[in-house]
């Protein structure tokens, strides 16, 4: 046909021409839909009801650690339970499918049982305080398709009370995992504190002074040993004043007291008498010859008095007698060389005096050790040496508190590195600490979740709808097969009457006509049916009809014998239409 | 088509001494041979006659005045009837085309058969003879002597003769030629029709065409396909085409009991 728009008449002709590519079509599929609505085995749903019970203890109080959404769980049991060894040891013991058992493969089977299993969840809406206008899934259905209804039944039971098993078994595995994760972790986190803890200790060890918190200490500390240093200036300065005030003192003091006899007669040292005796022995000399006894004895008492306290007078002399050996030396280089015997001599005994001299010295002080005797002289004395001592022993005090002062000073220069790494340690400890702590919470409350699983006090799936045997079969939906196959029957009749139409080259139409040539046809002429053609239609007719008589009733006498006796079939077709 | 022969049989006894009344228009008339045919036979072949079906004989009167008032507008006088391919009722639509023209009181018509391969025309009226337009091309026989008048006033038929091979070079030659111009001008009111094979499986058609006025398109509902009508129209494309004529429409089928 070419492009024209066709009203209802140019339809309804179509369809007139085309009547037998209408009725054949609609008659084959009716056909095939009535037998099919008639003769599909019936197939029977067992259906049992769970019910997924929240958890009886509130969730305020007790978490679980299961925390999937009961669709997700439903899901993950069901492709659990609907593994092949457990598909498998059903069909065995309820001997499902023993036909197709024993042609198909393994495979074909459970796929078939597989699509026979079906898991659909009921929902509800709830009102959420987290998230409002939530769908839940507060229950579930589980059901079975059979051809018999108590094969049905049955295997509903047999995968119900899987899938309550397998629920719990799941649930508390759950539980427990995490109960036994979060314990895990919680043992490292606690390792891990402790070794912290130990390398903190090793470093509060090595670095005492430079920690942080020591910091201010030394820093009051450093201060007050300043402060200390200060006070020890001034005492020292006094105690120097002092010392220079006794020792002028001291200066001015004899040292030996006028000891006084018991006549009163002042007692002379010994140092005093032999002066005495020095300055009285020329006198003595010159009053009396050298025999006299009193010069004898004047002089023994001179030597043994010499002998006692050493005399000063060797160095003295040995001094004077050096100087005047230097000064002969001196004149008698101006006159001879070195090498004169004089020279010679005079230098050896220079040389020798020197060593006397200096042996002279050495002997002098123990020579002229003479104990003081007098008390203000010995007090001031001890009075210098207390004092002498006191600075000393400030000396020393100052030196100590230097050299702490320059650890102390040390120690705060060092203390920003300690500090740094310090408070490193002390925050890896403090979040190790604290994930501790929030771990040992969650084990707490991880085993408290596992014991509510194995008491069965949490989340829980009840049977609330066992599975019935079913009374009606489930499917097919033959009323619903009938008609979409009538339907389907018209649709198909209707379609290959617009194919042919669309394939048929043919004019059909002046309005064709017109639209090729561009003008209409000049006249129509209808078409004259000849008597041969009207006997001809007759016959046809007649055929037809009788064909179609014979054919329906050899099909039907097929059907009655091959397929179904037809009474039976009609029975069945007033139920379906009953129904 | 039992009762061709048997017709025909009768034609033969019903030829020669009937004569008709002569007639002041046609002259030939007195020369030409008269058959009278059987009406049952006209009947089953469908050809009109006052006493066919109302809606039959109308729709051809409907033909006939659309295609004369063109015609005479144009002042064409021979218009050829040709159809796409065979069996689409061209030569019945030529004959009764030329029935319904001739029933007009002041035309004649002549309806020449030029389907020189499959002659019909005379089948078609039950006339039974073996001259025609074949002789006249290839044996020069006398014109008057093969034309026949069917029984319908004002009409006269040149039956086609033995079929001839070679009949698209016949139907181009001077002699077909100047047979054209001498029938256009021997009678000034006569309408001469001829009757075409289809035009695409045979090229006769085109051939002709330039020697007629005007060609007329058989098309048959159902069997004549777009593609081929394209095609003729296409090929006619030089051609004056009177138009188109839709046949055998079911639209408004007459049926047999109706038509009785």
């Amino acid at each position: 046909m070419e492009n024209q728009t066709l009203d209802i008449k140019d339809y309804l002709k179509i369809i007139k021409r085309r009547k037998r590519f209408l009725f054949f079509p609609f008659l084959i599929v009716a056909l095939i839909s009535i037998v099919l609505a008639v003769m599909l085995p019936a197939m029977y749903r067992s259906t049992s009801t769970i019910l997924i019970e929240a958890q009886e203890i509130p969730s305020e109080l007790v978490h679980s650690t299961v925390t999937t959404f009961a669709d997700q769980r439903i899901q993950m049991i069901s492709q659990r339970i609907m593994t092949r060894p457990n598909l498998m040891e059903i069909i065995k013991k309820y001997d499902l499918y023993p036909s197709d058992r024993k042609t198909k493969t393994d495979e074909v089977i459970l796929e078939k049982m597989r699509k026979s299993i079906k898991v659909e969840t009921i929902s509800a809406d709830v009102d959420n305080k987290k998230n409002k206008d939530n769908q839940a899934t507060i229950a579930f259905t589980l059901t079975f398709d059979d051809r018999s209804p108590t094969l049905a039944q049955k295997v509903t039971n047999e995968l119900t009370s899987l899938f309550l098993k397998e629920n719990i078994k799941s649930r508390t595995e759950s539980a427990e995992n995490a109960a036994l994760f979060l314990s895990e972790e919680s043992k490292r986190l606690k390792a891990k504190i402790q070794e912290i803890q130990e390398k903190l200790a090793v470093f509060k060890e090595k670095n005492l002074n430079q920690l942080p918190q020591i910091s201010a200490l030394n820093q009051q500390e450093l201060t007050s040993l300043s402060n200390q240093l200060l006070s020890l200036d001034s005492q020292e300065r006094s105690l120097q004043d002092r010392r220079f005030y006794l020792e002028g003192e001291l200066a001015q003091i004899d040292p030996n007291a006028m000891a006084s006899n018991a006549v009163g007669n002042r007692v002379f040292d010994m140092k005093d008498r032999l002066k005495e005796l020095q300055s009285q022995y020329p006198s003595l000399i010159a009053s009396f010859s050298a025999n006299h006894p009193d010069v004898i004895k004047v002089k023994r008492e001179i030597e043994s008095l010499q002998k006692e306290i050493g005399s000063n007078d060797d160095v003295n002399n040995l001094n004077a007698e050096l100087t005047g050996k230097k000064a002969e030396l001196a004149l008698l280089l101006k006159q001879y060389s070195e090498k004169h015997p004089d020279v010679v001599k005079l230098q050896k005994q220079i040389s020798a005096l020197q060593q006397s001299l200096i042996n002279a010295k050495q002997n002098e002080y123990s020579n002229s050790a003479i104990q003081p005797d007098n008390p203000a002289y010995i007090t001031l004395k001890a009075q210098l040496e207390s004092v002498i001592n006191e600075i000393e022993s400030l000396n020393y005090t100052r030196g100590r508190i230097q050299s702490k002062m320059d650890d102390l000073r040390q120690s705060l220069r060092q203390a920003p590195l300690v500090e740094k790494e310090y408070s490193d340690l002390i925050q890896d400890l403090d979040n190790t600490n604290m994930r501790y702590r929030e771990v040992s919470a969650r084990e707490m409350e991880a085993q408290i979740s596992q014991q509510l699983e194995i008491e069965r006090k949490g989340e829980r799936f009840t049977l609330i709808d066992p599975p019935q045997e079913p009374l009606e079969p489930f499917s097919p939906n033959r009323i619903a097969i009938l008609v979409l196959g009538l339907v389907l029957a018209l649709t198909s009749g209707f379609g290959v009457v617009a194919l042919a139409e669309m394939l048929d080259p043919t004019i059909n139409g002046p309005k064709t006509v017109t639209a090729i040539i561009g003008v209409e046809p000049l006249a129509v002429i209808p078409y004259l049916e000849s008597q041969i053609e009207y006997q001809e239609h007759k016959n046809e007719r007649k055929i037809l009809v009788s064909g179609l008589v014979i054919a329906s009733i050899l099909g039907g006498l097929a059907f009655h014998l091959l397929i179904m006796p037809l009474d039976v079939f009609w029975y069945k077709l007033l139920r379906v239409l009953g129904n | 088509m039992n009762s061709i022969e048997n017709s025909a049989d009768q034609i033969q006894t019903g030829t020669g001494g009937n004569s008709l009344p002569s007639d002041k228009v046609n002259v030939s008339y007195t020369k030409t041979r008269i058959h009278t045919p059987d009406q049952n036979l006209l009947k089953q072949n469908r050809i009109i006659s006052t006493a066919s079906p109302a809606k039959w004989l109308e729709s051809y009167r409907m033909l006939r005045t659309r295609c004369l008032q063109y015609m005479d507008s144009m002042q064409w006088k021979t218009v050829a009837i040709t159809s796409t391919s065979s069996g689409s009722g061209n030569t019945l639509t030529a004959i009764n085309l030329a029935i319904s023209m001739a029933m007009e009181l002041d035309r004649t018509a002549l309806l020449v058969d030029c389907n020189l391969r499959h002659p019909n025309v005379d089948r078609v009226f039950g006339i039974n003879t073996t001259v025609g337009l074949s002789d006249y091309l290839l044996n020069d026989t006398e014109l008057s002597s093969m034309l026949v008048n069917p029984g319908v006033e004002r009409l006269v038929v040149l039956p086609a003769g033995k079929p001839l091979f070679n009949a698209t070079e016949m139907l181009r030659s001077p002699k077909m030629v100047r047979l054209v111009n001498e029938l256009k001008s021997r009678y000034p009111s006569r309408i001469i029709i001829f009757d075409m094979p289809p035009i695409l499986s045979h090229d006769d058609t085109l051939g002709f065409s330039p020697y007629v006025d005007c060609v007329l398109l058989v098309v048959e509902e159902g069997h004549t396909k777009t593609d081929e009508l394209k095609n003729a129209a296409s090929l006619l494309k030089d051609t004056n085409v009177l138009g188109a004529v839709f046949n055998k429409a079911t639209d408004n089928k007459i049926g047999f009991n109706e038509a009785v």
